[in-house]
């Protein structure tokens, strides 16, 4: 969705300021090098928008944290495997907070690149892309204005952080899952990667092997080159990867494995996967693609649209259509949804529309039973929030991917918003005594866009 | 459609009453307060000043560790929460008294009451 889109151009405003800061401080800028030429190349893929680079930024700060290093090192020395397995569970923690401590210093570069390049803003569309290549090269074109759309993009900065956030927090968490179990060997499947935006993330989680699939050859190849930066950038330990370009609603990606034995912990699918709810038959192989090799007690986790939460907000909508100035979401008929091929606009900041078809979880939920998956939890993002915030590793990581706006804005600076009714809810809540300055927010404009989402995980029974 | 052909139907007979009155995890879900965006206090995120201030902070607000210990989440917070942190807020997590899905301001950090009207 648009909201992918976003994230792009967040990035690269972001970069800015995050330059700063980062660069200043750390060695980000080695990293930015590398960034950069992914930047250019991001274009194309889907909607990562929202999260890819928010992620990179919080998985940055963990690479290169100097902790990370060492252990690292330690860890490199055999093989990716074993390395990133030992570390297990101190890694998990890494992913979240450790690294961002550190961070400053290392992985800063990498965002700030990508910010500065706006690489990112094009591309949503990856969905289309099937015959999309010159819409794909298109955007890819576009990027170079991103300069210039910055502001319009930076719109939705901290939505893309906040998203980027929720998928950080949610792949620890599952990571830690394995981790009681096995301490080597992780292997993920991470369906619907775009660009790439997770990768630093499954670095910091230690994971030993990597198979990347996206419907977006140009995404495909970006994500390669990131990961290949990535390995070449330092020292430090990676996951081996495997990149497969494939429509993962029609193709049967178990056919396209190195191994075709290869059985996974963990399938990842981020914002990606109600574009296969198009048919059942799409919905199904996705489906199949996603838990089909998971070993038993893997999980299938991932963000999509809450369709109760879209159905509410249609219903409420005295037309087929609702949203604000940051989105917006269209629909063909009020009243009538069926099962598949309930497709949708959604149209994030203005960013082409990408039709999408609606997701009734309870119908994911008894699908996913035909691969002997039993759903361990759903939540909108703010109950996840809500939930995670309480540990303070996850509120630091908040803090360090600038999941949050400040309020009220600091001197030199501007809210996000010009919508005064935009932060309402922080200025009532600054009516209060013994309020900390400066709260930390969201406009309700990004709030809106962003609260439409769940997070789900489902876990392989035995 | 062919093997899946078989599943459809059954689909739609097992959701037929979706999104409509007879839906009653829908109808649960409308009945929640509208959600609010997040709020946390002495939100000091790196743009807005430089990690040396942040380390300082945490440490001011130190005292306030441990009291929030109350739940442990399902796997991810037990052994990471209050141990020595170097930077960042450690309010206390927040101190909410009502069930927790109609979050509506998430955080009331730093002060162990929330501020009127906000729980």
């Amino acid at each position: 969705m648009a909201l992918e889109q976003a994230k792009t151009s967040v990035n690269s405003e972001t970069e800015t300021s995050f330059s700063i800061d980062e660069t200043t401080t750390a060695s980000g800028t080695g990293f930015s090098v590398k960034t950069s030429v992914c930047g250019q190349v991001d274009t194309p893929k889907k909607r990562k928008e929202f999260e890819d680079d928010l992620v990179e930024e919080s998985s940055r700060y963990e690479e290169d944290s100097p902790s990370k290093k060492r252990k690292l090192d330690i860890e490199i020395v055999p093989e990716e495997k074993g390395s990133g397995d030992v570390e297990g569970v101190s890694r998990k923690r890494k992913l979240e907070t450790d690294d961002l401590k550190d961070e400053p210093s290392t992985g800063d570069g990498t965002q700030k690149k990508r910010k500065v390049e706006l690489e990112d803003v094009p591309e949503r569309q990856k969905n289309l892309e099937g015959g999309h290549s010159s819409t794909v090269a298109a955007h890819y074109n576009e990027l170079k204005e991103v300069g210039l759309d910055k502001r319009s993009q930076s719109r939705i900065f901290y939505l893309r952080n906040f998203n980027n956030w929720i998928k950080s927090v949610l792949i620890g968490e599952f990571l830690e899952k394995v981790r009681q179990r096995k301490n080597r060997d992780i292997t993920v499947l991470d369906l619907g990667c775009g660009k790439g935006g997770d990768l630093l993330k499954w670095r910091k989680g230690r994971i030993s092997k990597l198979i990347c699939t996206d419907i977006a050859d140009i995404s495909v190849k970006q994500c390669q080159q990131r990961y290949e930066d990535m390995k070449n950038r330092r020292d430090e330990y990676i996951f081996n990867a495997e990149f497969i370009t494939a429509d993962c609603s029609k193709e049967l990606l178990a056919d396209k494995f190195r191994d075709p034995e290869v059985r996974f912990d963990i399938c990842s699918c981020q914002f990606v996967c109600h574009y296969s709810f198009e048919s059942s038959e799409q919905a199904d192989m996705m489906l199949r693609n996603a838990c089909e090799r998971l070993g038993p007690g893997g999980y299938f986790i991932g963000t999509t649209p809450n369709s109760f939460e879209l159905i509410r907000r249609l219903e409420a909508s005295e037309t087929e259509s609702f949203g604000n100035e940051i989105y917006t979401v269209k629909f063909e008929k009020k009243g009538h949804y069926p099962l598949f091929g309930c497709k949708y606009d959604f149209n994030l900041e203005g960013v082409v529309d990408v039709p999408e078809f609606l997701v009734y979880f309870p119908l994911l939920t008894e699908m996913a039973k035909k691969y002997n998956m039993k759903l361990v939890y759903k939540k909108t993002f703010l109950e996840f929030y809500e939930e995670k915030i309480k540990n303070n590793e996850n509120k630091m990581l908040l803090k360090r991917m600038q999941a949050l706006e400040p309020y009220p804005a600091n001197e030199n600076s501007k809210l996000i918003s010009e919508k005064v009714d935009d932060y309402e809810h922080a200025a009532e809540y600054v009516k209060n005594s013994h309020v900390r300055l400066p709260l930390g927010t969201l406009s309700k404009s990004e709030w809106e866009a962003t609260s439409i989402y769940l997070v789900f995980a489902f876990e392989k029974q035995q | 459609m062919t093997d899946t052909s078989e599943a459809v139907p059954n689909f739609e007979e097992m959701f037929a009453n979706r999104f409509t009155e007879d839906d009653k995890e829908y109808q649960e879900y409308l009945k929640r307060p509208p959600e609010m965006p997040p709020i946390i206090e002495e939100w000091n995120s790196r743009s807005g000043g430089n990690q040396r201030n942040r380390g300082n902070r945490l440490q001011d607000n130190r005292q306030f560790r441990g009291r929030e210990s109350r739940r442990g989440w399902p796997s991810d917070n037990r052994s990471n929460q209050w141990h020595g942190r170097s930077w960042g807020n450690n309010y206390p997590p927040q101190h909410r008294q009502e069930p927790y899905y109609p979050p509506q301001y998430g955080q009331y950090g730093y002060n162990p009451r929330p501020p009127y009207g906000y729980y």
